[in-house]
């Protein structure tokens, strides 16, 4: 089931309750840090920067550890912090406006059409069982890579809209850029990432045809 | 009204993030029944859009995920930071 990330109540203000403080936070490093740190890299792609926000998520939670109510648990506890963490850090990263306007819809993909509107390299059909492509260490390598090959305001909207399942409408805000802008972004992203998973996964056609 | 392919791609990925009024939607529809490579577009984008949800549902248990966890060094920085601010 999906989480939302934004709306759920993460109890960083609930009244203090000592009936069921959180364990030595020393021990949250060994219990939650694998997942913590796996849940920040696979949505911001930079190792370092998905430590420094596992590091921020735990003192958060230290200063924060007596209002842990124990309505969840401990784990989700800590996902929640995390997630508001990404979001902080996700709107200070596009804090700036995209001045990019060289993507308008028409312009945005041209690369992939001739001028009749066709398909250049026509989508192929991919060879390996998708299904097992999931459970590859190697798939999710090879979609890391294409995904931080594009621009990171797409690649970050790509994330937000389709692992994290938001409306366009908060994306915008988040990222800071107009409507018509983010459905050209993630028009463009999903165009680029399916054809680089095609190429280096499918084993597709390289070649025009 | 016939589309190109160019266009029904814009209109399969909008179609993604929000409901098509309806007369984009029968033309992307009778563009789809007759064009095996648009069709296999969308297929592909919707599929992409499902292994990565259902990856992040199953972040915790994946096998393949057990290669991609926090260092000896990391870990010790972090329970130090933790331990100075208690």
């Amino acid at each position: 089931m999906m989480t939302d990330w934004r709306d759920r109540d993460i109890r960083l203000d609930v009244e203090m309750t000592d009936s069921s403080p959180a364990s030595d936070p020393e021990t949250w490093v060994d219990q939650h840090g694998d997942y913590l740190y796996r849940y920040a890299l696979f949505r911001i792609r930079d190792p370092h920067l998905a430590e420094d926000l596992v590091q921020e998520t735990l003192l958060a939670a230290l200063e924060a550890r007596n209002t842990f109510a124990g309505h969840s648990s401990e784990r989700t506890w800590l996902v929640g912090i995390l997630k508001h963490k990404i979001i902080d850090y996700l709107r200070q990263r596009h804090r700036e406006p995209s001045f990019d306007t060289s993507d308008s819809a028409d312009t945005s993909t041209e690369e992939f059409f001739t001028r009749m509107g066709m398909w250049k390299v026509k989508p192929d059909e991919w060879r390996f069982d998708p299904e097992a492509a999931l459970n590859r260490k190697e798939f999710w390598d090879v979609f890391a890579r294409c995904l931080s090959q594009l621009p990171a305001r797409q690649a970050d909207a790509f994330v937000l809209r389709e692992i994290e399942g938001w409306d366009n409408k908060e994306i915008s805000k988040v990222l800071n850029v107009s409507a018509t802008n983010l459905w050209v972004m993630l028009h463009r992203a999903r165009m680029r990432l399916r054809r680089c998973l095609e190429i280096h996964w499918f084993g597709g056609k390289t070649k025009e045809n | 009204m016939l589309l190109s392919c160019k266009e029904a791609a814009q209109l399969i990925s909008q179609s993604m993030d929000h409901p098509l009024p309806t007369r984009w939607r029968v033309a992307l529809k009778f563009h789809l029944f007759i064009c095996r490579f648009c069709t296999r577009y969308q297929r592909q984008l919707l599929f992409m859009r499902e292994v990565l949800r259902r990856r992040a549902r199953e972040i915790d248990d994946e096998e393949s995920l057990a290669s991609t966890s926090l260092s000896a060094e990391t870990r010790q920085r972090l329970k130090e930071a933790l331990r100075r601010r208690k």
